[in-house]
Order: structure tokens, then C-alpha cells, then sequence
């Protein structure tokens, strides 16, 4: 995956050439675009979320529903519903604001730590997103008894997920910046 | 422009640059939002103006005719057109027509509402036949591909309610539901009974099949809670009847002939006579045609003014009064006019064990249970006269 934050930087236009030679406001700019790479990022794994992991569970109702699975309807929904709560907490997370002269500083260091933070994830998504993709197969297959499986084993991958970015969380509150 | 700028301030325009008609930072205003799904600028994007496209927003820019761009993030973003000011004018009146840019702002959140079968549907089911089954429930749905709406569904309107999706979502619904019901019933067995355990499963199934339906046009179905499913009166009457019969283990002539007893005993005791025979008349209705000999007896009994215990068989052989020549059904104990002790059926011989008289073709002694037919030997099977103690055939002690 590229790295944002180099994107962000080589594609300052010039007014933000002009605030980066502006004394004090440097550091502004320069956090600003790295609050700007992340938000992308995460707007990136936001995306791989919908499109490896929540689609494919979607296309797994829509098979057990045109079975008429009644007795899985219930578990999908549940996992349908976990898969959603991650991709928006990812979409609409934190991104390290502090004032202009807070009691806190959020510095360029610990906003690349967020970075590198939220990219790890991309990591655990991919896993996701494989085991969505055996589901879809079973149930392609009709098999739903390996779907209920899978679906066990999505849940428990999210609930980890999950886990992980609270720690995300905790960390900005150690910044300071919560 | 300054026209422009009258109507916008009359409508609440999104500008928030006072009095810099070149540079403007347009947003969606909140008078505006509500429960719209979509809102146009109301003018013509300039160049360099500038929009704000927040978290639960999309923003479309059209120059054109053409979707040039779905801004899906928020942000603020500068847009491009070759409407410079000064510059539009003498293009205008040097090639006769400007660039036509148009911003669209749809919104990201999900909405609420309520879906509701206008007109019952009509069901078959195996156990009550056709049913008129009323369905309500709640529903949420949100824009997922804002372009598609546009293009696809509500076209380039100024300014679009969501009660005209609404509207359509519902029927799409009532549609759907119909069609689950439909193939449940089929192909599950799952009559209008069944239905109420397994609401959230119906639920999920629909929300399943809607998602074909509405995302070509840019619109999901997020989630469906609180579905309803009512039967009519009559249907939800039937039911309550069948779950008395069943817990009092009667059948339909029992339970009707029970319940007109109980209409007797309250009008008499709201007045008397006339109360009674109101009851009775009523009971009589309410138990309907075609209930053969069995009700016709049920009935003579009340009509003689001696109704059938409930519970009771009604049509079973009857025995008299001996006293008042009352008919009451077999087993009653004591006459339900005089009170004098009722009079026995003819006896049948006594039973083996304890001596009781026994009924004719009564099985089962009613005081000890012991069965009533003649015992068997249980080494070599040969059929004992009753109170035997030694078989006669093979002298096995019983």
C-alpha cells in the first residue's frame, strides 16, 4: 500500500508550499497533512472493510435467504451487524486534534505512530476478508453448515478487530488528545 | 450574482462569506436538511466556489450535464468551472450561453420510518384457510450511491423529501414480505401460526431479497425491526378457541356447550328467566349449523332446563331421575333438578378385587382399576373364570 503521507506531501500545492515557509505555521501544516494521511488511510481500510468483509456477508444472506436458511438468519445478522459498527468506528475515528496551545501536544511522532497504528490493520482485514471469501464459497456450495463455521470464526475476527481499535483510542487518550 | 445572493439568503443559503459574491464556502444548512435526503445548490457553481462536504455527506458536482465528481469524504473542496466572474458575462455575450455547474449534497445518514400493509394481504393457510394477514413493522434506509439516486431515481430535482423514497421503499416492502410469506409457506410449512417465532428471521430474509431491489437505485434497506404480523379478529378468535379446547381437552360441541352454560348461569343472574333464554338463544347462535344429534341433544337439555355438565359427553347415554324422572348423561351422581341420588346403570357383574358394580362394557373397574374381563393365565394363557386362584389348565398359582 503507498504511503499517504508521502502522497500527501508531494502533492502540496502552493499555497501550502507558502504555509510551510511561514514561521509557526510549519508545524501546523505539516501535522495537518499527517492527520490528512491518515484520514485517508483509514477511509482506505474503511473501504477494504466494505468491500472484503461486509459485502461478501451480504452476499451470504442473500444465498441463505433465497434458501430459506431461517435457522442462520439470525447469526448473519449478527456478524452483518459487528462487520458495520468496525468499518464506521475505522471511517469516523479520532484524528488527533489539539489545539493551538493545548495542554497536551499531539506531535508529528505520535501522529506517525497513528498512522502506523491504523495501517496494521490492513494486515488483519486481508485475513477477514479470506475467510469471507471460503464462507461465500460454501454457501455458493449450499454447504451452510461450513457458512456457520466461517461465520463463527468472522465474528471472533472481529471482535478482535474491534479490540485492537480500542487500543487506538486509548492511545489518543494518552495523547491527550481525547 | 446578487440576485443569486437574495434568493439564498432568502432560503438560507449556505453562504458564509458576507458580501464576497467571487469567493463563497457553500454547505448544506441545516433549514434545508432535515428529513431531505438531497438538496441543489440554489445557484450555479462559480469558479473557485468553494464547498463543504461534512461526515454525513455526499457531494455531487455536475458541470454540464456530467457527474464530474462524488466527493465521499469530508472536507472542504474548491470548485472548477470557466464561470470566472466578469469573464462569464463576456462569454456569455460573446458565445451566447455560460457553463452550467450544479453541486448536489445527499446525505450519508440513515433514516427512519414506519411500513404498514395498506390493504390486508391475502395468505393461505393450511389451518384457518385464507387469512387476511395486516403487517406493520419499522424499517431504516440510507443513500449508499448517491449518483445512482440522482441519475437513476429522483433526477435532478431542487430539492427532494424522503417521503417520495419512503413511499416507494414501502411498497417494495409490502411486496417483498408478501413474497417470503409466500415462499415460507410453501416451501416451510410455516403457517400463520408459526409466524410470531420467527419474526427477526422473516425480518432478515427480506432484508436480504430488498437489497436487489433498491440498490440499482442507489438506496439500501439498513435494518427492519418491530414486524407485526396481525391476524383479523376472527382468525385471532379461532385461535384463542382452539388453545382453550385444547388445555381443556374438549372438543368443539363441548367447549360451545360450555360456554352456553356459562351464558345461562350470567343471565340468570343478571335476571332470571329472561336473561337465561337470552343466553340460551345466544349459546344456540354462537354454536352454529350443522353440529348433527350431538348439539340437538345438548340443546334439548338445556331447552328442558337441565344443561349438560361441561366437560360432560354430551350425546352418551342418559339415565332418569328416579325420583322426578329428570334425563341427565350417564355417571351424574345426584339428580340435577331434586337432588335424589340417580339410579344406577343396570350392573354388569362385580369386579374381581374389590366388588364394585360394573357397567356394561366398562373395561376397567371404577373404584380399584383392575380390568374387567376375565384373566388370563399368565403361564399357559387360558382364559379364567373372574376370582379364580389357581388356573385349571396347567394349576399355575394367579
Amino acid at each position: 500500500m503507498t504511503d499517504l503521507r508521502n502522497k500527501v506531501e508531494d502533492d502540496r500545492g502552493l499555497l501550502k508550499k507558502i504555509q510551510l515557509g511561514i514561521p509557526g505555521f510549519r508545524g501546523y501544516r505539516q501535522k495537518e497533512d499527517l492527520r490528512i494521511a491518515d484520514s485517508l488511510l483509514r477511509v482506505q481500510i474503511a473501504d477494504l472493510l466494505k468491500s472484503d468483509v461486509l459485502q461478501p456477508l451480504e452476499l451470504i444472506r442473500e444465498r441463505a435467504g433465497n434458501a430459506l436458511e431461517l435457522d442462520m438468519m439470525n447469526d448473519i445478522a449478527t456478524v452483518i451487524s459487528a462487520a458495520k459498527t468496525a468499518e464506521s468506528r475505522v471511517r469516523h475515528a479520532e484524528q488527533g486534534y489539539s489545539g493551538i496551545s493545548p495542554a497536551y501536544r499531539v506531535t508529528d511522532v505520535e501522529l506517525n505512530t497513528l498512522y502506523e497504528f491504523d495501517l496494521a490493520l490492513v494486515e488483519g482485514i486481508n485475513g477477514l476478508g479470506e475467510l469471507c471469501k471460503t464462507a461465500l464459497a460454501s454457501s455458493d456450495a449450499g454447504d451452510f453448515g461450513l457458512v456457520k463455521a466461517d461465520l463463527r470464526d468472522i465474528r471472533s475476527g472481529l471482535s478482535e478487530l474491534s479490540s485492537v481499535f480500542e487500543k487506538r483510542i486509548t492511545t489518543m487518550a494518552g495523547l491527550g488528545a481525547l | 450574482m446578487a440576485l443569486f445572493s437574495k434568493v439564498n439568503k432568502k432560503i438560507g443559503s449556505g453562504s458564509d462569506i458576507e458580501g464576497a459574491d467571487s469567493r463563497k464556502g457553500f454547505y448544506w444548512v441545516e433549514d434545508q436538511k432535515g428529513d431531505n435526503v438531497m438538496w441543489r445548490l440554489p445557484r450555479n457553481v462559480m469558479w473557485n466556489d468553494n464547498v463543504l462536504v461534512r461526515e454525513d455527506e455526499y457531494g455531487i458536482f455536475f458541470r454540464d450535464g456530467k457527474a464530474l465528481a462524488v466527493f465521499d469524504r469530508p472536507d472542504r473542496y474548491a470548485l472548477t468551472t470557466q464561470n470566472i466572474p466578469v469573464l462569464k458575462d463576456i462569454a456569455g455575450t460573446v458565445l451566447g450561453n455560460v457553463q452550467i455547474g450544479e453541486f448536489f449534497w445527499v446525505q450519508k445518514r440513515e433514516f427512519r420510518d414506519k411500513f404498514g400493509t395498506s390493504q390486508p394481504l391475502a395468505f393461505r393457510d393450511v389451518d384457518f384457510g385464507v387469512v387476511q394477514l395486516r403487517i406493520f413493522g419499522q424499517f431504516s434506509y440510507k443513500i449508499v450511491a448517491p449518483l445512482l439516486l440522482i441519475t437513476e431515481f429522483v433526477g435532478t430535482k431542487g430539492l427532494t423529501k424522503s417521503e417520495e423514497i419512503v413511499d416507494w421503499l414501502k411498497a417494495q416492502i409490502v411486496v417483498v414480505l408478501n413474497d417470503t410469506l409466500g415462499e415460507l409457506k410453501a416451501k416451510k410449512q410455516m403457517g400463520v401460526l408459526d409466524m410470531p417465532a420467527y419474526l427477526q428471521e422473516i425480518e432478515q430474509l427480506c432484508l436480504a431479497k430488498l437489497g436487489r431491489e433498491t440498490e440499482i437505485y442507489g438506496v439500501k434497506i439498513m435494518k427492519f425491526a418491530g414486524l407485526n404480523i396481525n391476524m383479523p379478529e376472527e382468525v385471532q378468535e379461532a385461535i384463542n378457541k382452539r388453545g382453550a379446547m385444547s388445555a381443556l381437552g374438549v372438543n368443539y360441541i363441548q367447549y360451545q356447550s360450555g360456554k352456553a352454560i356459562e351464558g345461562i348461569g350470567a343471565g340468570a343472574a343478571q335476571g332470571g328467566g329472561e336473561g337465561a333464554g337470552f343466553a340460551m338463544m345466544g349459546a344456540g347462535m354462537g354454536a352454529g349449523v350443522g353440529m348433527g344429534n350431538m348439539m340437538a341433544q345438548g340443546m334439548a337439555g338445556m331447552a328442558a332446563g337441565q344443561p349438560a355438565p361441561f366437560g360432560g359427553q354430551p350425546g352418551a347415554s342418559q339415565i332418569q331421575c328416579p325420583k322426578c324422572g329428570t334425563a341427565a348423561p350417564a355417571g351424574t351422581k345426584f339428580c340435577p333438578e331434586c337432588g335424589t341420588a340417580m339410579a344406577p346403570p343396570a350392573a354388569a357383574g362385580k369386579c374381581a378385587k374389590c366388588g364394585a358394580a360394573l357397567t356394561a362394557g366398562a373395561k376397567f373397574c371404577p373404584e380399584c382399576g383392575t380390568p374387567t374381563g376375565s384373566p388370563k393365565c399368565p403361564a399357559c394363557g387360558a382364559e379364567l373364570p373372574a376370582g379364580t386362584k389357581f388356573c385349571s389348565e396347567c394349576g399355575q398359582k394367579i
